[in-house]
């Protein structure tokens, strides 16, 4: 963890990475990251070259339909506006803005908001 | 003019009745006028599904060879009350599980009753002559119950105060998360098709009504607990038979680091008898007003920060304080609406009729607050003096004062007498093994948490535990330390109340 692996895979490919999450402690660090999808292979090799366990992931957070009740408690804790009330006051979900803080799965009152593992 | 509840039951019988829901009513009224759409509609069917906290069942669970006297009683866990007679007792909606905490408590089991699951009884009694057995187990599910009737004390509010967090950290709430220094606001009620909004002076709800709860016919049986009309908090008192309920309209839910709740999901239908009724109906949800309260805030008078409207929170955005702040709903209105029409649909099909109170619920009320024996002591009753330190003394120093006052925090104070952060005897003994002895500027605590000498001691000890620390300066407006509040003392202090 010595070397700046994310600075040396942006210079390698020349993708625009943004960093959405990132965690480091004195043992690991994890970091979540939005890539364009073209880059999105080339990115990943770079990092797997380097020795890091990519994942990628394409639906972060897991929609259970049967036990939303369409309230919307996730619309407002949201950072990033993946949850909006439809003109019905049903809740639409557009999960490519997904950062994973995972605030939505503790304020749903319903359990209808999993990450991908649970 | 004015029609009867007979007619309109005729109506429903015959088939012509003429029913709309509460927000179409809205409408039609603005298009009409009240007299017209007061001649043209029958009934407007109100909804709401939202967490309802105050609710329960009611169970019998038929005796036992030998028979049982039942002192203590749990369903999956979770403890139900059985000071009643032999076999019966109540499972109330927030009781949680002994084994699963926060995850699993009444309305979970109230819920899977309904889904028709396997539900785990275990009892214990005083044996007597009469009921010699000592304790059962037994797995049944809602048909091995003689009878399951729900009955909620305090259902369907007129509406609800809005939520908000005034402090730095996320307080979990019976409203749901609530961000730091205003990062959201969740409110509650279905608005323009609130029940009691929409008969507000109680002519047609009452004891009797006869109402849609949670997919069966049920009944009000009074006002509910907390019952405050002329502030407009009226509530209801509703009770049904569980076994003709559905999971479609009855949800368990877990409010995170809050508890559980029931989300209950009812239906008021509305016999449109004469003109003030249809006009009553007409109400949106611009004109029904609530009051953002700060959470933040642990007393029972919370500040109230601003009167908005339901058509503002349902904006998605409302300003505090010149801060644009997202709004979200705990209650879900699109479920209200699916309650108001299928009970709609029923009464057009002939399945539900009306029927009118047999008696009126109070419209005057005074809600008391809890007369308590003793007072909470305040921080400033238990606080003790605080020795205070510059941060420029060497820890050498501070480990003098620690040892010779037997102390364990030493709050740091500036110049000018301000407090800027705490050191505590771990912080020195850590810096003496790491040979930090210089000044107590590279080592103390900045952001120090504290407390104010007029709260009560209940918040203090709140925080000692959400911070994991133990112990809390008092400071005064200044920010001059005032005294000492440390775990020790408060649990010396709790350990006698």
């Amino acid at each position: 963890m010595e070397d700046p692996l994310l600075a040396d895979v942006v210079l390698e490919t020349g993708v625009r990475i943004n960093i959405d999450r990132a965690f480091v402690d004195a043992y690991s660090g994890e970091i979540v990251i939005d890539v364009p999808d073209e880059g999105v292979e080339q990115v990943a090799a770079a990092f797997r070259r380097r020795g890091t366990e990519v994942r990628e992931m394409d639906t972060p957070i897991i929609f259970d339909e049967a036990e939303c009740v369409q309230c919307g408690a996730c619309v407002s804790v949201c950072p990033v506006e993946v949850f909006e009330y439809k003109n019905d006051r049903t809740i639409s979900i557009n999960l490519k803005r997904c950062v994973l803080c995972k605030t939505c799965i503790t304020m749903c009152p319903h359990g209808a908001l999993k990450t991908a593992e649970e | 003019m004015p029609k009867s509840l007979e007619e309109i039951n005729e109506r429903i019988r015959d088939g012509s009745v003429h029913v709309v829901t509460a927000d179409e009513m809205t409408a039609l009224v603005g298009e009409l006028g009240s007299e017209n759409a007061a001649r043209e509609v029958d009934v407007v069917t109100t909804g709401t599904f939202g967490a309802m906290c105050s609710s329960g069942v009611w169970m019998n669970f038929g005796h036992s060879d030998p028979p049982i006297k039942m002192s203590q009683v749990w369903l999956n866990d979770v403890e139900a009350y059985a000071g009643v007679a032999a076999v019966d007792a109540f499972i109330g909606a927030t009781q949680l599980s002994e084994t699963r905490g926060l995850e699993y408590g009444g309305a979970h089991v109230i819920e899977d009753l309904v889904a028709h699951k396997e539900v785990y009884l275990k009892a214990v009694g005083y044996a007597t002559d009469c009921y010699p057995r000592r304790s059962v187990e037994a797995s049944i599910s809602i048909g091995d119950l003689n009878e399951a009737t729900m009955l909620n004390p305090r259902n369907a509010y007129q509406r609800y105060n809005v939520a908000t967090n005034s402090t730095d950290r996320v307080l979990y709430t019976y409203m749901g998360a609530l961000l730091p220094r205003f990062g959201n606001a969740t409110y509650s009620g279905s608005g323009t098709l609130s029940p009691i909004y929409n008969d507000p002076d109680y002519e047609t709800i009452g004891v009797g009504t006869r109402i849609f709860l949670c997919g069966a016919q049920g009944y009000v049986v009074g006002n509910g607990t907390q019952h405050d009309p002329a502030n407009s908090f009226g509530t209801l008192m509703v009770c049904g038979d569980l076994k003709a309920m559905s999971t479609d309209y009855l949800r368990a839910a877990i409010l995170h680091k809050y508890g559980t709740s029931l989300y209950v999901g009812i239906g008021v239908p509305i016999p449109v008898l004469n003109e003030g009724i249809a006009r009553k109906t007409a109400i949106s949800d611009a004109d029904i007003k609530t009051t953002v309260l700060d959470y933040g805030v642990g007393r029972r008078s919370r500040p109230q920060l601003k009167t908005i409207n339901y058509e503002e929170l349902k904006s998605g955005m409302i300003d505090l304080n010149g801060k644009e702040v997202r709004t979200s709903s705990m209650s879900s209105f699109f479920k209200a609406k699916e309650i108001a029409t299928e009970l709609a649909a029923r009464i057009q099909r002939g399945a539900f009729e009306l029927a009118l109170p047999t008696a009126r619920l109070p419209q005057q009320a005074t809600l008391k607050p809890m007369k308590q024996l003793s007072a909470v002591p305040l921080v400033r009753e238990v606080m003790l003096p605080s020795i205070t330190v510059r941060e420029a003394i060497s820890v050498q120093e501070a480990a003098k004062i620690i040892i010779g006052k037997q102390i364990n925090h030493l709050p740091v104070i500036s110049a000018s007498n301000k407090l800027i952060g705490i050191v505590t005897a771990y912080d020195i003994s850590k810096a003496v093994a790491l040979n930090k002895g210089d000044s107590l500027k590279g080592i103390m605590t900045r952001r120090v948490v504290t407390a104010t000498p007029d709260e009560p001691i209940d918040l203090a000890a709140r925080r000692l535990e959400r911070h994991n620390i133990s112990a809390l300066p008092v400071i005064d407006q200044a920010n001059t330390v005032i005294g000492i509040i440390t775990s020790e003392d408060l649990s010396k202090l709790l350990a006698c109340r």
